[in-house]
């Protein structure tokens, strides 16, 4: 069972201390989306279909939108690590610069003594609830720049090509997006989606995916998790309350999605939010 | 997308600091004046206190070299005795860039700071991004709310120095172009900054008091500071941990020619056709040689060195500075992946 040791929400967007020991789901954030090992047992992080590893020398850098998932060693087996959801308007003020929105260069990232230490700092300040917000928040930004940075560079035999991308978004695409926003927690039906988009359903699905680099239910479970992480963090509605808003028939259906999608069941993700660095 | 956040107040004129600081100045009655050793300071410092005489200026001397995090709290608490909020920073890197720490330590407690420069000496006048004291990391710190460059101010400057400090700035310059962050005007000021050092330092070197080349060397200070929104690479982590340790008659800047050199044939795969640029703005358009070439031959030219052996670098020691240099914070910013083994490899290509 994996367990959230600690959580921190800010303007930053999120850190978490988590023991990983089992599969995840593939999903994706806005967020960009930063994973150091701690300790414990080395991980792969399947990251658009290819696996990549995790351990000491080797973290993660997954871009916002990109499907991914963590892997243990083996089920059961855990795996300490700092997991970073950065949001790219917080990181464009801290760094003064973000270029690609937080689009990572790669997606292997060699935690060198420098970056090393700044995740020790902040899994210090992060399981012991300590530090002042300003102090954290800068801890955080000098890890994400470090790490960004880095995924930049040119290293022989990487294979990195030129940077992606992507283009203004079709019109009928940022339609189904408001429309997946404006009617979030009612049953949605994705071929209502596409035809009130302009789009037959096969179409629809290939020019989401080109467009946004995922699939639409992929995109949609991301919006419910923010929601949902987002109220849970709030403190202010049951669990039971916030399922059923955001369209789980039973508070059961509503913690496997979590589980699936966050690692924690929701309760527990509530429980592990910390005040302090709120 | 990419954040963009700069340009400072800035006054570029010859006798700026009589012309516009006193009009600048007309708000406040106190600051506190932070100055350093730069050479010519002296001077620069008498001129300010004239135009400002009716300020109450309580002043405070940083010793030579980087700005110190320590110093920031101390003072602080002096600008709360005197009552003010005004920071004048006279000098180099030590004064201004400890202005700045200042202003965004007092930032951090959400306290507004009004920071002057008066640069005095070739450096990134108070514009880059970064602030880097020499008792922690590099950290991002307000700009100057004005700055008054006064190419007067070098008139007085030893050529030596000089030509050090130039090519520092000149090599953070090259290595703000070649770097892999996106920043199209950034990137055309690296280059301008380049091409204006380059076709004017050997005349100020030569007839020190020429009006117009001091003028376009402070001009190209500044444009190479403002191309420091980008950051900097893997030269300035590889000089750093030497600079402590350099024996007495040589200068920070006498580094970074040789090890640019070697910096660059190592990047070269990775920066592409920027190199090719740097190089054709360095030789004026006129060579077709690497930049690895053309900056050693600009070196010499100015009467610099080009080989770590030269400075008397102890190269039992590269080990250890290849292991400081992969692991800075600056070593980020170099287009291609610096290991301690590749760090190695490019000192003994400098020496």
């Amino acid at each position: 069972m994996s367990v959230a040791h600690a959580v921190a929400h800010g303007a930053f967007g999120r850190a978490c201390l988590y023991e990983l020991d089992r599969i995840m789901v593939p999903h994706a954030h806005r967020e960009g989306h930063i994973v150091f090992h701690v300790s414990g047992a080395p991980a792969q992080v399947v990251i658009d279909g290819r696996a990549f590893p995790l351990n000491p020398l080797e973290g993660n850098a997954i871009s916002p939108w990109q499907p991914h998932y963590f892997a243990p060693a083996a089920r059961g087996v855990p795996t300490l690590a700092l997991v970073l959801y950065i949001r790219p308007g917080w990181f464009v003020e801290a760094s003064g610069q973000a270029s690609e929105i937080l689009r990572f260069g790669c997606p292997v990232l060699a935690v060198d003594t420098h970056i090393r230490g700044l995740v020790q700092d902040t899994v210090r300040m992060l399981s012991s609830h300590c530090g002042d917000h300003a102090a954290f928040e800068d801890r955080l930004g000098a890890l994400t720049q470090a790490a960004f940075d880095q995924t930049w560079q040119w290293q022989a035999g990487s294979g990195r090509g030129e940077r992606e991308r992507f283009g203004f978004r079709d019109f009928r695409i940022r339609r189904a997006i408001n429309l997946f926003n404006e009617t979030l927690g009612e049953p949605i039906d994705l071929g209502t989606i596409s035809r009130e988009a302009g789009l037959s359903r096969p179409h629809f699905f290939k020019l989401f995916r080109e467009q946004m680099g995922l699939p639409p239910t992929l995109y949609l479970n991301a919006l419910r998790m923010e929601r949902a992480i987002e109220r849970l963090a709030r403190g202010e509605e049951t669990v039971s309350e916030i399922g059923l808003d955001l369209g789980f028939a039973t508070p059961a259906s509503f913690s496997r999605f979590f589980i699936a999608n966050g690692v924690v069941p929701p309760s527990a993700y509530r429980r592990s939010v910390l005040g302090a660095v709120h | 997308m990419t954040m963009i956040g700069y340009l400072a107040r800035t006054h570029f004129a010859e006798a700026a600091i009589e012309d516009a600081l006193p009009e600048e100045a007309g708000a406040f009655s106190a600051a506190m004046l932070l100055t350093d050793a730069e050479p010519g300071v002296d001077a620069t410092l008498e001129r300010v206190r004239q135009v400002l005489d009716r300020v109450s200026l309580t002043v405070r001397n940083m010793p030579a070299g980087a700005p110190m995090r320590a110093e920031t709290r101390s003072a602080l608490s002096c600008l709360a005795e005197i009552g003010t909020s005004t920071l004048v920073a006279v000098g180099g890197v030590a004064a201004i860039g400890q202005a700045r720490l200042v202003a965004g330590e007092a930032s951090r407690r959400g306290r507004r700071l009004t920071v002057i420069a008066v640069p005095v000496g070739v450096f990134d006048l108070g514009l880059g991004r970064h602030v880097r004291p020499r008792d922690g990391r590099p950290s991002i710190c307000p700009r100057p709310d004005l700055v008054i460059v006064d190419p007067t101010v070098l008139e007085h400057a030893p050529t030596r120095r000089l030509a050090a400090s130039a090519m520092a700035i000149m090599v953070h310059a090259i290595e703000a172009y070649a770097s892999p962050s996106y920043n199209p005007p950034a990137d055309g000021l690296a280059l301008e900054a380049v091409r204006r050092m380059t076709r004017w330092l050997p005349v100020v070197l030569g007839t020190p008091r020429h009006r117009e080349a001091l003028r376009e060397v402070m001009a190209a200070a500044m444009t190479a500071g403002l191309a420091l929104e980008k950051a900097v690479g893997g030269v300035d982590a590889l000089a750093l941990p030497i600079e402590p340790e350099l024996q007495a008659g040589f200068l920070p800047g006498d580094l970074h020619a040789p090890l640019l050199a070697a910096m660059a044939d190592f990047n070269a795969q990775a920066v592409g056709d920027r190199y090719a640029a740097l190089a054709a703005a360095l030789a004026s358009g006129k060579g077709k040689a690497s930049l690895s070439v053309e900056i050693g031959a600009f070196a010499r030219g100015i009467g610099l060195p080009t080989s770590l052996r030269e400075i008397g670098i102890d190269r039992d020691r590269f080990d250890r500075f290849a292991e400081m240099a992969a692991n800075d914070p600056a070593a980020l910013a170099n287009p291609r992946r610096l290991t301690p083994g590749d760090c190695r490899q490019i000192l003994e290509a400098a020496w």
